[in-house]
């Protein structure tokens, strides 16, 4: 990230030299179908139609739209028939001649929403290939780009990696204007940003960057499009992922250092923070940068649902990511080093259960480990119905055969499905990751130092997590720095009126929203208002 | 060099506190008990008042000169040869002290946990670490210490607290039979203990509001001045004097009684983990003041490029004495002559900001 920008840079700048000589529209209809065309050798959907406008001053004119991309109903309807039939039939009162006719046929002979002037073949090219038809009319030296996007997609579908009990169920789809709009459904305001740019010199990916302006620090805002700027001519942008790699701060880290969600409520309530949200065509997953870890510990439903409720599913959440990360390596590590620790009776029923097991702690745990990570694996890829079969089959028959085999120690299968279980509590998939790799290192730390070790471990986890920073922000942010007045939001979910008071990501100079400080139909004394 | 003006009050409120109440907490109470016998803690506390003065002279000096350690000013005050002797004896006794705290939590996690784990194993993993730490810069360390200090001293307390049901008042009495000539000697050794409140001369220029540190390095001492007259009161008040100056670590024989319940027994291991991250905050900070110190006094652009030394340095040091018995003779001089580092210095320096008028134009620049 930090080295490739510069190079792609300087690709950009001499990209730019030789870009400027773009192929003007030429005033012959002829010569421009036949660049296209030559252009397009072998490409069987880019569909050319012809047709004549008018019939005294007769005017060649020709579409061209790629099948399956564009609209075909709205060509035939709203262009089309507009021009040929409903066009003659509507005759003007004078005899229109030179400029005025592509005028008139610009502004008055179509009945189609949208439109665009061109004035060179490569944004004619563009146009249509982007799923718009493209106008050409003999004579003139432009061209309409005319709206008529239409393909099939996916159906609004609930997100299956992100599901909620309480809150909407509809997810992002695969196309962009789609996803936008169902953010703008959730947000009328004015201040609600969507910028559009082009991503790829292949594939041309429409990006979308969504803000909420006056909330939003534009030096984020500028972050952002320097270094969506600096990954222009890359080849391809397939999936938000392609993005993520080239612009988050520390692609070698474990942690994720951006969020993705299929959700509009969490882009929406994550743009009224103050963040900035990066769209892909083609991905049902958005991009939420600046991200902190404690993020990936926050549902959505944690707003939704009850104050007391969702504080103790923080904490749960909390103890889930303790045990993932570490309870193999404290199992581990005071079985083999600190048996002190274990009260007798428990230490005794260990020893008993472990007589017979052939292995030390650490082989058995990273045996047990390993093949709960290869379960998991086969399990994701796997149809619902299979993949239950697969869980049942690899937890309970071969756990169970494993212990009565004394291969591992009974214990050792409650600690590592309290493991996989813990690593199930985050409601996001990609933070459940660095606590599965770190895992193994602490495992063989408490093998060697045991509790030392595992500390050890630990901190060492936690240098590196304080170092990262996400578009400028500290990783572990209302943590470390601390922010006591953002501790609210973390250690518990304080109730709603508390909590609407400024975000860390707001500009700096922006004044800090109507705080409610307590429910505002609430009188002091404890009455209800009358009004 | 790193940014200046990065860290906050409140990060230098915890970064004091995790020194003043840290690894040499764990010597100290066999060290006053020796000395003092039950008086102790009127001595400490007293010792903590005189460090409180000395604290508020550091902090008069060192506004004087914003955006400037004291290696770099030091010379403008007391002119260049002197000042660059105080920068020197300062840098060599920042190495001093990360280097007897490593050893020392070595020797205590040795004799309690790992007893037959080679030392330089131990150490070498700690002081990579730090390494990694330091190269990270004074930021990371501050929000290390923010974010785990916090949870140290609640343990630590809770440890206290939990003890409670041993200790009697009694064998805290005699108050003041001990002979005046100790009682100054236990004294000394409480100034010189408190003394590494100077370590906020070099801290200064890097913190963001420096109006503030007066109140906040105060509240600092303060707050460590009750945890150690607590820990010192407690450890005698449960094992008498004469045990407590028996035991090696008196302190982790006090956190080991701590039960809850029949069954969570033995926590040493949790605490010792906790006394591991005191360490390694205790030792960054030590380290990192002691590399930027060195590379003031020579004058290089970077730290980043003297850590390695230094810490190989201070890894050889750490490692040099034999045994704990050493260990404790070595600190042992601290505690003796350490207040001509900690109230001499601060002392010679107002002196001379106080006659030099043209030091604080200097500056302000």
């Amino acid at each position: 990230m930090v080295k490739k920008p510069g190079k792609l840079l300087r690709d950009l700048k001499k990209q730019d030299k030789t870009k400027t000589d773009v192929q003007p529209i030429s005033t012959s209809l002829e010569k421009n179908l036949e660049y296209i065309k030559n252009v397009f050798t072998n490409c069987s959907d880019i569909i050319f139609r012809e047709f004549i406008v008018g019939y005294k001053t007769q005017i060649k004119a020709a579409l061209i739209y790629v099948d399956g991309l564009a609209d075909k109903v709205s060509i035939h309807d709203y262009i089309i028939k507009s021009l040929t039939l409903e066009a003659r039939a509507s005759k003007p009162d004078e005899e229109l001649q030179g400029e005025d006719i592509y005028k008139w046929i610009e502004n008055a002979a179509m009945s189609i929403a949208e439109k665009k002037q061109v004035e060179n073949l490569d944004d004619v090219m563009s146009g249509f290939l982007s799923g718009d038809t493209t106008l050409l009319i003999d004579g003139w030296s432009k061209a309409l780009v005319i709206g008529t996007k239409g393909w099939a997609s996916r159906g609004i579908s609930e997100p299956d990696s992100e599901v909620v009990i309480r809150g909407p169920r509809e997810g992002f789809t695969e196309t962009i204007r789609i996803n936008t709009s169902m953010v703008r459904r959730r947000l009328h305001s004015n201040k609600l940003k969507i910028e559009a740019r082009k991503i790829g010199t292949y594939t041309q990916t429409d990006v979308a960057i969504l803000y909420m302006d006056g909330i939003v620090n534009s030096e984020i805002i500028k972050k952002v499009h320097k270094r969506l700027d600096s990954i222009n001519e890359v080849d391809s942008i397939l999936e938000t992922g392609c993005i993520e790699q080239y612009i988050e701060d520390h692609p070698y880290s474990p942690f994720p250092q951006v969020q993705y969600t299929e959700r509009p409520d969490k882009v929406v309530a994550y743009l009224l923070e103050g963040r900035v949200i990066i769209m892909v065509d083609g991905s049902p997953n958005c991009l939420i940068v600046p991200t902190v870890f404690i993020q990936f510990l926050q549902s959505p439903e944690d707003y939704y649902s009850r104050i007391l409720m969702s504080t103790a599913l923080r904490w749960v959440r909390f103890i889930g990511v303790f045990t993932a990360v570490t309870l193999p390596a404290l199992y581990i590590a005071v079985t083999t080093f600190h048996q002190e620790m274990i009260p007798t009776n428990l230490a005794l029923s260990i020893s008993g259960a472990r007589e017979g097991v052939p292995f030390p702690a650490f082989v058995e745990a990273l045996a047990m480990e390993v093949s709960l990570e290869l379960l998991r694996e086969a399990s994701v890829r796997l149809p619902g119905a299979i993949g239950s079969t697969l869980g049942i089959v690899g937890a309970l028959i071969v756990g169970q055969a494993a212990v009565e085999a004394k291969l591992v120690a009974p214990q050792m299968v409650i600690v590592v499905a309290l493991t996989a279980i813990g690593s199930y509590t985050l409601p996001s998939f990609a933070a459940s990751i660095p606590l599965r790799l770190i895992r193994f290192p602490l495992m063989i730390l408490g093998a060697i130092f045991g509790l030392y070790g595992v500390m050890l471990g630990w901190i060492a986890t936690l240098v590196h997590m304080i170092s990262l920073k996400s578009f400028g922000y500290p990783y572990l942010e209302p943590l470390a720095p601390l922010r006591i007045s953002e501790l609210k939001d973390v250690l518990i979910r304080a109730p709603r009126w508390q909590m609407m008071t400024a975000p860390q990501f707001r500009k700096p100079t922006e004044k800090a929203p109507g705080t409610f400080l307590e429910r505002p139909y609430i009188t002091k004394d404890g009455g209800e208002k009358n009004k | 060099m790193i940014k200046r003006g990065t860290i906050s009050p409140r990060q230098v409120f915890f970064i004091l506190t995790m020194l003043l109440t840290g690894i040499y907490i764990l010597i100290l109470p066999r060290h006053m008990v020796f000395l003092t016998g039950t008086d102790g803690w009127l001595v400490l506390i007293g010792g903590g008042f005189v460090s409180g003065v000395i604290l508020i002279l550091i902090n008069k000096v060192s506004i004087k000169f914003p955006g400037k350690t004291v290696i770099e000013f030091a010379p403008l005050v007391v002119g260049r040869l002197l000042g660059k002797i105080i920068g020197g004896i300062l840098a060599i006794y920042f190495t001093l002290l990360a280097a007897g705290s490593l050893r020392i939590f070595t020797e205590m996690l040795k004799s309690a946990l790992l007893a037959e784990t080679p030392r330089w194993i131990v150490v070498v993993g700690l002081v990579g670490l730090i390494i990694w730490i330091i190269q990270n810069g004074l930021e990371d360390i501050a929000r290390f210490t923010e974010l785990l200090a916090p949870i140290i001293l609640l343990l630590l307390i809770g440890a206290l607290i939990g003890d409670i049901r041993y200790m009697e008042v009694i064998r805290l009495k005699p108050i003041l039979k001990t002979e005046p000539i100790s009682l100054l000697e236990g004294f000394i050794s409480t100034l010189s203990y408190f003394g590494v409140i100077i370590i906020l001369l070099m801290l200064y220029p890097y913190v963001n509001a420096p109006e503030k540190l007066t109140k906040t390095s105060l509240g600092a001492l303060l707050f460590a001045i009750v945890i150690t007259v607590a820990v010192f009161a407690g450890t005698v008040a449960t094992f008498g004097i004469y045990e407590t100056g028996r035991m090696a670590w008196p302190v982790i024989e006090l956190v080991k009684m701590v039960r809850i319940g029949e069954f969570l027994e033995r926590m040493e291991s949790l605490f010792l983990a906790v006394w591991l991250s005191i360490a390694f905050i205790n030792v960054s900070v030590l380290s990192f003041c002691s590399i930027s110190g060195w590379t003031q006094l020579i004058n290089i652009k970077n730290y980043q490029k003297l850590t390695y030394p230094v810490m190989f340095l201070l890894l050889g040091m750490s490692l040099w004495p034999k045994d704990l018995l050493a260990v404790l003779g070595l600190y042992r001089i601290n505690f003796t002559y350490g207040l001509f580092i900690s109230l001499a210095i601060p002392l010679l320096l107002f002196v001379f900001t106080l006659f030099s008028k043209g030091g604080s134009e200097n500056g302000h620049r």
